[in-house]
């Protein structure tokens, strides 16, 4: 095949000296990018050549053949793929600027390429620790920050999900929600069965009270992802009462003979309404544990003694207490996310987790990413509005730590993960 | 390899210099060969359609990459989207009453049937990964039919679904 008259200028002869896993992150990080204008064409160009000589001969003639016959003969100008009926944007290629490089996604192949040398001169020692160096790269712009797994099409199965028994506080407790419901109800009122209901975005609980001759029903829902509206409550012109209980703000609304009370904290949402004096509801909400927190902590350590792992925690500074906690299982996908917030004053430090995602994304301002290398782990460390993130993987489990400024020496934090307990 | 359509050689030529490193760049972000390959052959079915500005860009091998960029995209997007109307499907209640066909169609006598082997091919693409070349061949029919069948049950199921 020849190379590309323009490639002939450029000297990519470094890329020679690459893996072919290497090369193929640089493809996959390209096509991530690619949405954006200004992708050095000819040194993906170049990188592809290379592959295809050393995956050895392709038999095009056979592909021309299979083109021929079984989809030239439907081409309509659109993608096979293409599956709206709407005429969305067709995948054709109306514009290209094969010398148009834009700096930063030139520099992005340049870190790349650096962050490569860099994950190659640790290789041997990162792998005995059981870093895989090439399940994960790290990526990042001026903006962003992620890992990026070679093989995007891996996930991370966390283990079998547990029977649902049938008392209602093992149902709840199943699901993860029972830290969030209320221990208590007024006199003379009995609960209803427990609904859970499993989306593709949430799972929620619902439990309905009957009394004599009125009712009242309480519902949580956990979100997947923060939701930028959580439904609208109808409400009368009493003016609406907020009502603080362990950090979480209740908003409590009247409508006609109803009161609601309902708080969101971003992944939570807690809903109590039906036919309830304030007293009673406030009562109500007085009940709820929110013992979110170690319930979530002994989920997730569950999960991983099931995969043979343990969780790698800091030690929490004197003065942070626990604050909320998210723990959230796509039961599609197995994806996880756990994470929990600690407070001090007017300083916070979050921890957490993804395993399974392999397109976190991490907002990040202009500054430079620092990589410190401790216990044989690259903890990559970067700033941003305020903030001081750190993350880095064990094997495919993604930990972050974010960190008010400071607050507190991430270093130190980094390095008390692995003290002996 | 080439036939009597004037466009033709130019054609042949640029498909023998590009589908090696097009597979290659399509291998690498989708890791699976054959779906590689489908996506390889969308965007030149898509150039040779549009051969009469394709083949007179001035960097159609560029014109190419960004094809199968977006091809790729398409086909990872659209992909996911599908994988999220069948779960919706298979956590309804009324899956059964979902599964079948409204219209009035002489090719649809029995429309549950058509709509039952629909889901199923949606299914075989979307969840087991198959290429629709895959699916097609396994049922006997085109490419062309395979999509025109996805498109079909995907424009029923958000319709269903989206009833109270």
């Amino acid at each position: 095949m020849s190379v590309p008259e323009q490639s002939k200028k450029r000297d990519y002869s470094h890329y020679d000296q690459m893996s072919t896993a290497e090369l193929e992150q640089i493809l996959r990080l390209d096509f991530q990018a690619s949405d954006e204008s200004g992708s050095d064409l000819d040194a993906i160009l170049y990188i592809a050549d290379l592959l295809a000589k050393r995956n050895g001969p392709s038999d095009p003639d056979a592909a021309w053949e299979r083109f021929q016959t079984q989809y030239r003969p439907c081409a309509d100008g659109r993608s096979l793929y293409d599956w709206d009926d709407s005429g969305d944007t067709p995948a054709s290629a109306e514009q290209t600027s094969p010398t148009s490089v834009r700096p930063r996604r030139w520099r992005r192949l340049a870190v790349l390429a650096a962050v490569l040398a860099a994950l190659l001169l640790g290789g041997m020692a990162a792998q005995a620790a059981g870093v895989d160096l090439f399940g994960a790269f790290a990526m990042w712009t001026d903006e962003t920050f992620h890992f990026v797994p070679t093989n995007p099409n891996d996930a991370s199965n966390a283990g079998a999900d547990p029977e649902l028994p049938t008392q209602q506080q093992s149902i709840l407790q199943a699901v993860g929600l029972d830290g969030l419901f209320p221990t208590w109800c007024p006199e003379g009122f009995s609960p209803g069965a427990v609904k859970i209901t499993e989306l593709y975005n949430s799972i929620s609980a619902n439990m309905s009270y009957f009394g004599e001759d009125r009712n009242y029903s309480v519902t949580i829902i956990q979100y997947m992802q923060p939701q930028t509206s959580v439904g609208t409550f109808e409400k009368d012109d009493t003016p609406v009462e907020e009502y603080v209980h362990n950090g979480w703000t209740f908003y409590i609304l009247s409508n006609l003979d109803t009161l609601t009370a309902t708080a969101y904290d971003g992944t939570y949402m807690i809903m109590l309404s039906g036919a309830l004096t304030r007293e009673e509801i406030k009562a109500i909400i007085d009940s709820i544990p929110f013992s979110q927190h170690d319930q979530n902590r002994e989920r997730i350590q569950n999960l991983l003694v099931q995969e043979g792992q343990s969780l790698y925690c800091p030690k929490i500074p004197l003065g942070f207490v626990p604050c909320q906690s998210n723990f959230f299982k796509d039961p599609v996908t197995n994806f996880i996310h756990w994470s929990q917030l600690y407070v001090r004053g007017e300083e916070n430090l979050v921890f957490g987790l993804f395993i399974g995602d392999s397109d976190t994304i991490y907002e990040k301002d202009d500054t430079p990413v620092e990589e410190y290398v401790y216990h044989d782990v690259t903890h990559y460390i970067f700033s941003n509005r305020g903030s001081t993130t750190v993350t880095w993987l064990m094997g495919d489990i993604n930990y972050y730590m974010t960190v008010t400024d400071g607050a507190l020496d991430i270093k130190a934090l980094i390095r008390s993960i692995y003290e002996p307990r | 390899m080439g036939n009597s359509i004037p466009d033709e050689g130019p054609i042949t030529t640029l498909y023998q210099e590009m589908y090696g490193r097009m597979i290659a760049y399509a291998s690498s972000v989708l890791g699976d060969r054959s779906l590689a390959e489908e996506a390889v052959q969308d965007t030149f079915c898509i150039f040779c359609v549009k051969a009469e500005t394709t083949l007179r860009h001035e960097n159609p091998q560029g014109w190419l990459m960004r094809t199968l960029q977006n091809v790729m995209r398409n086909m990872q997007r659209h992909r996911a989207a599908a994988s999220r109307l069948i779960m919706q499907s298979l956590q309804t209640e009324r899956l059964e009453e979902l599964l079948v066909y409204d219209e009035e169609d002489v090719e649809l006598l029995y429309g549950d049937l058509a709509a039952h082997a629909d889901f199923q091919l949606l299914k075989r693409v979307v969840l087991d990964g198959c290429t629709m070349l895959e699916a097609a061949q396994e049922r006997g029919i085109t490419v062309e039919a395979c999509k025109k069948r996805i498109q079909r049950l995907r424009a029923h199921l958000k319709r269903k679904l989206s009833d109270p």
